[in-house]
């Protein structure tokens, strides 16, 4: 375990021995409280004074005042040690204070909250694997940006969910993840800060291209669509399709069936919405009566079909076989909502890389050809944030482009 | 400053603002360690340029950040006296570089709690010429222009900070042991060794890269050994395919320079100490790479 983990697992259990073992001998201590709390005024000295002073305001902390709950709504990090901090699990109104490795000021650090109320953050110097030098701010004037919504408990309350964790990212959650969800994993955070991490920050642009689908939906509802077949569709939250249209029937698809369980179990109770298994590629329940089942006007009425971050893991002739398909398969003006991936990746090799060999890439005047007997509307194909923008189109990268195509 | 009478139009003023704001709050919370002040600082910076006749400017960003940091020399001497009634021992507020790119970007240097800690011993003007220098990059001379002294003054406020802060910078090792070190890093890169790379790291390696996408912000530095490692594993497979590797120097140091197809893509620097290797600079940006040959 690094320094940095073993500091913060020694923050949530509070333990003076547990300090000591990361702790190296002249370690230093400097707390700033604003004087709301009896610390010492000066610096902590030594290994084993800096042990005490720490385990003991850490155990003092859980009889602080309640945390008032958090306001901000970012995103969260991967929880590295968590335990109650009490040592007896029954005492009415203490706190579990969770301590996680963030990047503190450009450099890991520790962070300590409850209920997702940050109540400390430590910048921590390490040399030779000890901890020399612990900055511990604890001012809560200096901590509000620190606070983070504290997620749900995982299990118990999601049907279909595991026990345990996902081994592998799935790129739903860490698209959830940035949109501010909260149904994703410490798997998918970690994923989704490695792709950042080569390209950049994401949220802003996985919030424009769900703000196309919410502009592009919503159009297709004013021409008269009620019913929605969504494929590849991720998780149904955050302005996903029957948020924008409540009034529709919507059937959700994926082809990953733990997002599938997922997506199920957040859609449950509704009649209008529905969630299956299904890959687009391969639509057979347009014709096996699955979407008849769950889209009262599928047959009689247009229909409107969203495709949203497909076509990048479908080769061109994937992509045409299965647009074609679903021409066939949907009446006379019935929508077709797609996007697909421009080139603005090639600028960053090491997220490019990460991509894998399934992603295709596109030149957006080549793009039209594929569409085959879709007719893409006026607008053409453009940048999402430059689909008929509701006042200025969001400030992002050209990443996505799409159109809407009319049958 | 250059000042010309035409150029820059006054409706764009939002936009260039928003454009060099990043770096103008990176400017300002360096100087003065704390979020809240930062923004009152930035925003009394954007009334001035709301104000002024711009039509005058002929280099909007110099200007922003010259404006940006004299406020900062007056507001760190005033947030001083209020911060001797402080209760106890001061820290700055510490940051999430995670949430805000803008802030570790650029090189990330000077942004440490440790650090900022350390600037709080400086006299203000010079914190503002070691800021400017070695979390921006900024030549001596537009450093001399912005703080109001001669050119060698501001090379002397500079190095005078470094004596400074020299105490809290680890011994680098020798050049012969850097390139050790990049050595076996490229290696345990290109293998994608998850266990090679954490024993190359220290404990709070920075890796930074540097992609072209003029337009973009820049990335978010990935932080600590365990992340970093899995970080470069999750591009090793594909990136390293068909990649020619040269060696050379950059920037004094010795660098990786890696090619494909017989053109330069990327080049690789680490600053190393006792401790393993400490940063990793990832240079990719086609611009900056044209110069090399």
């Amino acid at each position: 375990m690094s320094a940095y983990a073993g500091f913060a697992a020694a923050c949530a259990a509070a333990d003076p021995s547990a300090f000591e073992a990361v702790l190296a001998g002249d370690a230093v201590l400097v707390c700033d409280h604003g004087g709301r709390r009896p610390l010492p005024l000066a610096p902590a000295r030594g290994r084993a004074v800096v042990a005490r002073v720490l385990a003991d305001l850490l155990t003092d902390l859980r009889t602080g005042p309640a945390a008032e709950p958090p306001t901000e709504t970012t995103a969260t990090a991967e929880t590295i040690g968590s335990a109650k901090t009490t040592g007896s699990a029954e005492t009415t109104g203490s706190a579990e204070t969770v301590a996680t490795v963030e990047a503190v000021n450009g450099r890991p650090g520790v962070v300590l909250r409850q209920t997702g109320h940050a109540v400390g953050v430590a910048g921590l110097s390490v040399h030779n694997g000890q901890v020399t030098g612990v900055l511990l701010v604890l001012n809560p004037d200096k901590l509000h940006r620190w606070h983070r919504p504290e997620h749900p408990p995982r299990t118990g309350n999601l049907a279909g969910m595991a026990d345990v964790e996902p081994s592998a990212p799935s790129t739903a959650r860490m698209i959830d993840y940035w949109l501010g969800g909260t149904d994703h994993f410490p798997v998918d955070v970690a994923a989704a800060h490695a792709f950042e991490g080569a390209y950049g920050p994401c949220a802003e642009i996985f919030r424009s291209l769900r703000s196309y689908l919410g502009r592009t939906v919503a159009y297709a509802f004013d021409q008269g669509v009620r019913d929605f077949l969504v494929f590849g569709a991720g998780i149904p939250s955050h302005g996903n399709v029957h948020e924008v249209v409540p009034a529709a029937h919507v059937l959700y698809t994926d082809a990953d069936p733990e997002i599938v369980a997922q997506g199920a179990a957040l859609v449950a109770g509704s009649d209008l919405v529905h969630y299956v298994r299904a890959d687009a590629t391969d639509p057979g329940l347009l014709t096996d009566g699955t979407a008849a089942a769950h889209l009262p006007g599928w047959g009689s009425r247009p229909v409107g079909l969203v495709f949203l971050g497909l076509a990048a893991f479908l080769t061109d002739d994937q992509l045409r076989s299965t647009l074609d398909m679903l021409y066939a398969g949907v009446p006379e003006g019935s929508l077709l909502i797609v996007d697909f991936d421009g080139t603005e990746l090639t600028a960053y090799p090491q997220a490019l890389a990460m991509m894998g060999d399934g992603f295709h890439m596109r030149d957006p005047r080549d793009f039209g050809a594929l569409l085959g007997r879709w007719r893409p509307g006026p607008e053409g194909v453009v940048p999402v944030a430059r689909w008929r923008p509701e006042g200025d189109p969001e400030a992002v990268p050209d990443a996505f482009w799409g159109c809407v195509a009319v049958r | 400053m250059d000042i010309r009478p035409e150029a820059v139009p006054g409706a764009d003023a939002v936009e260039v603002f928003a454009r060099v704001r990043g770096r103008l709050f990176g400017i300002a919370y360096r100087m003065l360690g704390s979020v809240t002040e930062a923004e009152d600082l930035l925003q009394d910076v954007w009334i001035k340029w709301q104000g002024y006749d711009r039509s005058t400017v002929a280099e909007p960003a110099a200007f922003l950040a010259t404006v940006t940091t004299r406020l900062a020399i007056n507001a760190l001497q005033s947030a001083r006296v209020r911060r001797e009634t402080y209760i106890g021992p001061w820290l700055p507020e510490p940051v999430d570089t995670s949430a805000d790119p803008y802030l570790g970007a650029e090189r990330g240097e000077a942004l440490s709690l440790a650090v900022l800690l350390l600037l709080e011993k400086l006299t203000p003007t010079e914190r503002a010429a070691y800021v400017l220098r070695e979390a921006f990059d900024y030549p001596y001379p537009q450093i001399a222009e912005i703080v109001q002294v001669g050119e060698a003054a501001a090379r002397q406020l500079v190095s005078r900070a470094r004596k400074h802060l020299a105490s809290q910078r680890r011994t680098p090792v020798s050049p012969a042991d850097q390139r050790r070190l990049l050595t076996a890093f490229v290696a345990a890169a290109r293998d994608g060794d998850l266990a090679a790379l954490e024993q190359l790291f220290a404990a709070d390696v920075v890796s930074y890269a540097d992609g072209g996408g003029a337009a973009r912000a820049s990335r978010i530095p990935v932080v600590g050994a365990a992340t970093v490692a899995r970080y470069v594993h999750a591009f090793a497979a594909r990136f390293w395919s068909g990649v020619e590797i040269g060696w050379g120097e950059a920037n004094g140091r010795p660098a990786a320079l890696l090619g494909r197809d017989g053109r330069l893509f990327a080049v690789v620097t680490i600053d190393a100490s006792a401790d393993g290797i400490g940063q990793i600079q990832w240079m990719m940006n086609p611009a900056k790479l044209r110069s090399r040959p």
